[in-house]
């Protein structure tokens, strides 16, 4: 029944990728073999959101791990009202990405955005035409939105990891005449390693199957600047009824993240002692 | 008559019909006949999806829901807002389930990708039946395909301009554009930088593709042959007409800068705020525009500006249609035959200004006490009637618009945005063609 449930899908949607199935030219699929792939490597806005993509996963990933890092180094030390700190610092997380794509669509608008206004305060401008209209400034605006959203994930996954190390090791590597520079590199960061190839892997797959922030943030514009794979998929399926072609660009998603996994773990030789 | 006819129950009218029999008066004969063209009462739970989400639209909409509760206290219904971004996603998704609502709004331009997915349920013989059908014979035809009605019309999208009447005044300009070329020179005149102050707010973000249609049609007249689908316009012409659009901004300056992101909401604002001197939309944001300004002293309501081939506005109606998959088509038909009259109309044109359908609730006496929806009324005989054919919407958002967005930011020129606007127009075109022809 779970293989049902799991599989399923998954296979209706290999199938579809490798069909003709436009809706406006009625609801049944004919096998059209690698015609849709084919069609892909020549669509000029796919290869565009395949570019756009790579930049939003690789600048995505490391941003919110690097932040998500220093936010669990910061809040793993027990203090007055840690516990309450650490609530506050994950509620990014739990908003619903409407809420915080429309948040920020209008905090970062040029005319009334109260960040715009307070950035001009003090002599920081993104031009007239903001950032949202500049094509090359609109794909770091949505990163940053994603960053505000997404870093509290890795914080958590990370915090976990920093709270298993035993405390008294500190201690051990103090005496040993270690900074706590050292110590974060030789003893902490190999500790929290499976940590950080977990979370970023999910953190991976998360930027590169979004396609709702984008979406309501941009809508993929100007132009096609902001415009990722899976709002290409999903303006193929349900705005231009090309269920084939939607499918193959899906499928490729899939292929890519697959590929990256077993890259990622075997190179990170996950599960593999040091 | 047929709105007295419309508005009695079943029950009281057969009632009166016995009576004129058992009388013997003359014209128990039509009284007869005109019981048998009603359609059955309708009763129990129906649903019914719509893209309203401004205050105004939701509490205009809120007074028409309760005016029929009170006609028809058998009806429940069950109302949901879907995000027009979220409509044809949760349209497929329920055509392909066989599990949507029982009743649903149908947009002239997406009319006929809703028709072509399916989910649409032919209403021809309740229209048939249905007393007030004389009063929309203008705008069901949008909804009608190969001589089957699929919608109710609710009320048309008629395209205006409003303009800033202080700011006319300070610059001495005494009458809104007439064509595209006073437009552009009125744009220009009214641009001041210096004072943050420019000629149009034109809309590049979110909906600013359907200017691009508007404006290829003010250059051309028709660009789609109606019988064949097939393309009926040169590329110079399209050139043109998006070159003129694009250097309103990048040649001109006379466009708000920020125009690539530039929505509804945006545009509005920048209008508001004396940004701009001049927006164009439809009737369905004047109660908004007058929460603002006083019209007469501040801002008035003008025509769109006349191109070469036609005028730059559109009417475009927007219909109420019944689900495929619906078990209570009767309750249906009369929750969406309601909101085809000239009362429900009338309500709702008091709250949002959105143009009735109803030919009789153009004669409404607060349409005609409102001097600005002369506007609108002169237009109805003018403008063409918005496009419609399968993949039309899909050409306007993932073509027109990001093409017109890469000129305006300059990644490419004007000419180039109207080359892969022309040639992907032209697939579309072909494809429907076919599809037609293939029937």
């Amino acid at each position: 029944m779970i293989a049902l449930f799991i599989f399923y899908p998954l296979y209706r949607g290999v199938f579809l990728a490798f069909t003709r199935t436009k809706l406006l030219e009625g609801p049944d699929s004919t096998l059209n073999g690698f015609e849709n792939f084919k069609n892909l490597f020549a669509d000029p806005t796919f290869i565009t959101a395949l570019q756009n993509t790579f930049v939003f996963a690789a600048f995505g990933l490391t941003s919110q791990m690097l932040l998500g890092l220093g936010a669990a180094m910061l809040l793993s030390k027990e203090r007055k009202y840690i516990g309450l700190i650490r609530v506050l610092v994950v509620l990014p997380w739990f908003t619903p990405p409407v809420v915080t794509a429309y948040m920020w669509r209008f905090m970062l608008d040029t005319n009334a955005g109260i960040i715009i206004q307070l950035l001009k305060d003090v002599g920081i401008s993104f031009g007239e035409v903001g950032i949202w209209g500049n094509p090359h400034l609109a794909i770091f605006g949505a990163l940053f939105v994603d960053l505000w959203a997404s870093y509290p994930f890795f914080m958590l996954f990370i915090l976990a990891g920093i709270q298993g190390i035993p405390k008294d090791m500190r201690e051990s590597t103090s005496v040993d005449g270690a900074s706590a520079f050292q110590h974060f590199r030789y003893v902490v960061l190999p500790l929290i390693k499976p940590v950080l190839i977990v979370s970023g892997l999910l953190g991976v797959i998360h930027l590169i199957n979004s396609p709702t922030l984008m979406l309501l943030l941009t809508n993929g514009g100007p132009g096609d600047s902001t415009l990722v794979l899976p709002l290409y998929a999903f303006r193929q399926a349900f705005q231009g009824y090309d269920f084939g072609y939607a499918s193959a660009i899906s499928v490729l998603v899939l292929a890519a993240i697959a590929g990256f996994a077993m890259v990622y773990i075997r190179f990170a030789k996950f599960g593999k002692e040091d | 008559m047929q709105n007295l006819i419309s508005s009695l129950s079943r029950r009281t009218f057969l009632k009166l019909g016995a009576m004129t029999s058992a009388a013997g008066v003359a014209g128990t004969a039509s009284a007869s006949a005109a019981a048998a063209k009603t359609n059955p009462k309708g009763s129990g739970k129906i649903s019914f999806w719509h893209h309203y989400t401004s205050d105004g639209e939701r509490a205009g909409f809120a007074k028409v829901v309760d005016a029929f509760k009170v006609k028809s206290p058998a009806i429940t219904l069950d109302i949901t807002t879907v995000t027009n971004d979220d409509w044809m996603t949760k349209y497929i998704a329920a055509t392909a389930a066989k599990s949507g609502p029982d009743t649903l709004m149908v947009t002239a331009a997406r009319f006929k990708d809703m028709r072509k997915i399916g989910g649409l349920k032919d209403i021809t013989a309740q229209v048939k039946n249905w007393p007030a059908k004389d009063g929309v014979s203008t705008t069901i035809g949008a909804f009608t395909e190969r001589g089957k009605s699929y919608g109710v019309p609710w009320f048309t999208f008629i395209d205006w301009m409003y303009y800033r009447k202080d700011l006319f005044d300070a610059a001495g300009i005494t009458k809104p554009p007439a064509t595209l070329e006073e437009f552009r020179q009125t744009a220009i005149a009214l641009t001041n930088p210096s004072k943050n102050q420019y000629g149009f707010a034109m809309r590049g973000g979110s909906g600013g593709g359907g200017f691009i249609p508007k404006m290829i049609h003010a250059w051309n007249g028709p660009f789609i042959n109606p019988r064949t689908l097939l393309r009926q316009v040169k590329f110079e012409t399209v050139r043109d007409a998006v070159s003129f659009w694009v250097n309103l901004s990048v040649k001109d300056k006379a466009v708000v800068p920020t125009v690539t992101s530039d929505g509804f909401a945006q545009i509005m604002a920048n209008f508001q705020t004396g940004k701009a001197a001049m927006v164009m939309h439809h009737t369905g944001s004047f109660v908004q525009v007058a929460g603002y300004f006083k019209y007469g002293t501040q801002v008035e309501t003008a025509a769109m500006p006349a191109g070469a081939g036609a005028s730059t506005g559109f009417t475009s109606p927007l219909a109420h249609g019944i689900f495929a998959s619906t078990k209570n088509p009767d309750a249906g038909f009369e929750w969406i035959s309601y909101m085809g009259e000239a009362p429900a109309q009338v309500t709702f044109l008091k709250e949002t200004g959105y143009f009735p359908t109803a030919a009789s609730a153009s004669e409404d006496a607060y349409v005609g006490a409102t001097p600005q929806y002369k506007v609108a009324l002169k237009a109805i005989g003018v403008y063409d009637t918005e496009y419609t054919f399968p993949g039309y919407t899909n050409w306007v958002s993932n073509t027109c618009l990001p093409e017109f967005q890469k000129a305006l930011t300059g990644s490419q020129t004007a000419e180039k945005a109207a080359r892969n606007i022309y040639d992907e127009l032209g697939r579309v075109c072909t494809a429907a063609s076919k599809a037609l022809l293939s029937k």
